[in-house]
């Protein structure tokens, strides 16, 4: 086989998975995504060994190395630039103070694994190696202790769910006596962020959401107090509103414009 | 850097193609070098004057 028939071959391989992403992210069936993708990397790799020319040489790997730095340097300013902007936006919407986040800790995981794969290339030539070992180290110790902080700090500790503090895992600190009340700090026709909205829907607090097109979201709380937000895309908040539903074991009233 | 690359190919009737497949590289990277715009590894020159048998030193120079 010619390098420009695999080439061709490669290309109908990625529209042929592109189909399938889109028809996986509708449906959410992603599942047949996976064993499409996995498909599609071993009939390329096997492939790959029927073709006679030569692939790639010394040069295109050059050119990819420094592609490889340019676009990580361009991500990561970029993305840097993008989280700070956002983060300063926060008090505008929750989701600025999100995407913010999530651009932030690319940013950061990009750079990470960067360091990590250059670290392991480079082992051996340079003089200041075990140094680079510390740092790498000490880098990814940071990293384990901020995810597990993130993961786990919340593990021994009292939630509050259905108006009513429900004990998780062990918590050292006793009950707290406020702040789980049904509407608690809510008033009426109070516009509240997304994310609290989220946690409303997520505790069993809601029995009736209506969205508009224009992404406004009225949440009505079991003791009839009325909230606004703003749903990220349409239909979010009725997705959720299901999903709580099947949690929950309750009936919540879903309107739409 | 300037280099014989092609003369010496063209002298043994090969093509960028042949050369290419006996060194291990594809067409366009002979094609960059025979330009000029790409310097090889220590190992390419090596492959290279050695199918076109030369020597690297005969086969490279440097302008200054």
């Amino acid at each position: 086989m010619t390098y420009k028939r695999f080439y061709f071959v490669k290309l109908l391989a990625a529209m042929v998975v592109g189909i399938f992403a889109g028809h996986a992210a509708i449906t959410e069936n992603y599942l047949l995504l996976a064993v499409v993708v996995v498909l599609a990397a071993t009939f390329l790799a096997t492939l790959r060994y029927r073709v006679t020319e030569v692939l790639a040489d010394e040069r295109d790997y050059g050119i990819a190395g420094k592609a490889a730095r340019i676009t990580v340097f361009v991500f990561a300013a970029v993305t840097t630039l993008a989280a700070f902007s956002l983060l300063a936006l926060r008090d505008y919407g929750a989701e600025f103070e999100l995407v913010g986040f999530v651009l932030a800790y690319a940013a950061c995981g990009l750079l990470f694994i960067y360091r990590i794969i250059y670290s392991y290339l480079e082992r051996g030539t340079t003089p200041q190696k075990k140094l680079s070992y510390v740092v790498v180290a000490l880098m990814l110790a940071a990293v384990l202790a901020i995810a597990g902080v993130r993961l786990f700090s919340g593990e021994d500790s009292w939630l509050c769910q259905n108006g009513q503090w429900i004990k998780h895992g062990n918590p050292s600190a006793p009950m707290p006596e406020t702040g789980c009340e049904p509407s608690a700090g809510y008033v009426d026709d109070q516009t509240i962020s997304w994310f609290e909205a989220e946690q409303l829907l997520a505790d069993c607090r809601i029995k009736q959401v209506g969205q508009t097109h224009a992404l406004a979201v009225t949440l009505t709380l079991d003791d009839g107090i009325r909230l606004q937000t703003t749903e990220p895309v349409i239909d979010y908040v009725l997705r959720l509103a299901s999903e709580a539903q099947q949690k929950c074991g309750s009936q919540i009233i879903m309107a739409t414009e | 850097m300037q280099n014989l690359i092609k003369e010496l190919r063209q002298k043994q009737s090969l093509t960028q193609e042949e050369l290419a497949k006996k060194v291990g590289v594809r067409r366009e990277t002979i094609v960059f070098l025979e330009q000029g715009k790409y310097n090889p590894s220590l190992k390419l020159a090596h492959d290279i004057a050695a199918v076109l048998k030369v020597s690297i030193d005969k086969l490279f120079s440097f302008d200054d």
